[in-house]
């Protein structure tokens, strides 16, 4: 069984939860604040999701969304057949791209890992709009998949998973 | 002097404990059988060191498992130890200030430990008692016997249920491919770490190994994964590799002209590619504007370092197929 590894990565309340449920064929969670031990500056109440998406017969996707406190803690997990990032963005509130900005430093300095955002929350009678004012706000690169997803809706989930995996294709293609 | 000897098939280890522990003798429990040989030393009646050549890793290798030091570290204080054999690898590493004292004591007596579970199961070889022999090592146990009888015991029991679903530590473990019944599963941290770690590559003994727990301990956290159904023992030992994989043809991927979706339209989906599509071009205010000195936190300094290539492109085109039957 070949496992490949997506992180989830988006602040508290962008929607990681909701989102795992959607998709997922298995959601985990680990609450306990013990995990957080190791990083005093993690926020209490810190937790960890996991979810898994059946593939096939010889594939499964494992998508993990670490609290930001223990996400240097999974570095090494991690690492391992990892695809790349969904970096999810609260598009209803300022704070969302405050945050998003955060951790899309941290992808942009490791330049081999594909990334998409997957804006949640989103005012949907425009989209075109809310792409170009993401782009815009989150000073993106055109290679950068900016997709509107609904975390309840299995569909869209779908698409950002696709856009992600295009990106990887993309990259492999290229050699970079 | 040997004032005891006899068979481990007529008196078990855990009675010859006792014995020793009732006269708080000082000495060396020595057994031997064909397959390896161990010492148990006791201090005025409490077990104070113990080697068995069966689960003897050496500690320096032992660090290096842990990654608390580094093969290289490890070599260069093995080298030096060639130069003045008197001295041991755990003083030395702690000479350098490779490891703390503390850390080496944790280490030695968790080692020491492991021997005497590892003795106490032997149910045939032979035995003697050297009375006032010494193990002349600094660090030490001092545990009472009847403790270390009880979670031996408890030991012994537990791996007799862990083997029922862990045959042995060279299985490979992965996400069972039948969800549980339940949708939702809370699982503590330590599950969780390795169940991130079951990745249906790693042997459980590289899981243990990756998680730094011992393999005892390990074991029983994997037991439990696989009774909640979250985890299996893939059958025998075999690793699927991106190769042996059967790849859809590219063109299959292709077929509704799809390229990445970006937008959600529930209705009727409607995917505009940003990998195609040209973004408006940035104004000369905009163009001139810096990178926003973003403060680079301790929540994310240093996280996740995908490594490069880590995904093959055949089974990138496998999960993009599966993916769109989602």
């Amino acid at each position: 069984m070949a496992c490949v590894n997506v992180l989830l990565a988006g602040a508290e309340g962008s929607g990681k939860t909701t989102f795992l449920k959607t998709i997922a064929d298995v959601v985990v969670l680990s609450t306990d604040n013990g995990i957080v031990d190791t990083d005093p500056k993690a926020p209490a109440g810190a937790y960890s999701e996991f979810g898994r998406v059946r593939i096939d017969e010889a594939v499964t996707m494992s998508v993990y969304s670490p609290s930001p406190g223990v996400l240097d803690s999974m570095r090494n997990v991690l690492a391992g057949n990892m695809l790349g990032a969904v970096i999810l963005v609260d598009r209803s509130s300022e704070e969302g791209f405050d945050d998003a900005q955060r951790l899309l430093k941290m992808f942009r300095a490791r330049r081999k890992a594909p990334f998409v955002i997957a804006l949640n929350k989103h005012n949907a009678s425009d989209p075109a709009a809310e792409i170009a004012e993401a782009r815009k706000r989150l000073r993106l690169d055109e290679g950068v998949p900016v997709i509107l997803v609904s975390a309840l809706d299995r569909g869209s989930l779908r698409n950002s998973l696709l856009a992600l995996l295009f990106t990887a294709l993309e990259g492999a293609d290229t050699g970079g | 002097m040997t004032v005891l000897t006899g068979s481990l098939g007529v008196f078990g280890l855990p009675d010859i404990f006792r014995l020793m522990s009732h006269y708080n003798m000082t000495g060396a429990l020595k057994v031997a059988r064909e397959s390896g040989e161990g010492v148990v030393y006791f201090r005025e009646g409490s077990v104070d060191f113990a080697f068995s050549s069966l689960t003897r890793e050496f500690l320096g290798q032992r660090l290096v498992t842990a990654k608390l030091i580094t093969q290289g570290q490890l070599r260069r204080i093995l080298d030096e130890q060639k130069k003045s054999p008197t001295k041991r690898t755990g003083d030395l590493l702690v000479d350098k200030g490779i490891v703390s004292a503390e850390l080496l004591n944790t280490f030695i007596k968790e080692q020491i430990q492991d021997a005497i579970f590892d003795l106490l199961q032997w149910e045939t070889g032979t035995f003697s008692v050297e009375e006032n022999e010494v193990s002349g090592q600094e660090v030490g146990l001092s545990v009472s016997v009847e403790n270390l009888i009880m979670e031996s015991s408890r030991r012994i029991e537990e791996w007799e249920l862990i083997r029922r679903r862990i045959p042995n530590l060279d299985v490979v473990v992965r996400m069972a491919p039948t969800p549980p019944a339940s949708m939702e599963i809370n699982i503590k941290p330590e599950e969780w770490a390795l169940l991130v770690l079951s990745d249906g590559q790693r042997t459980v003994r590289e899981v243990a190994a990756a998680s730094e727990r011992s393999e005892f301990e390990a074991c029983k956290i994997i037991y439990g994964l696989v009774s909640t159904g979250l985890l299996d023992v893939a059958s025998g030992q075999a690793r699927h590799t991106p190769q042996d994989l059967e790849v859809p043809a590219i063109e299959d991927l292709f077929v509704d002209e799809v390229t990445v979706p970006t937008v959600f339209e529930p209705e009727e989906p409607e995917f505009v590619s940003p990998l195609v599509a040209t973004p408006p071009a940035p104004t000369p205010q905009q163009a001139e504007e810096k990178e926003p000195d973003f403060v680079e936190t301790s929540e994310f300094a240093g996280a996740v370092q995908p490594s490069e290539g880590s995904v093959d492109k055949a089974t990138l085109m496998r999960l993009i197929a599966g993916v769109r039957k989602l």
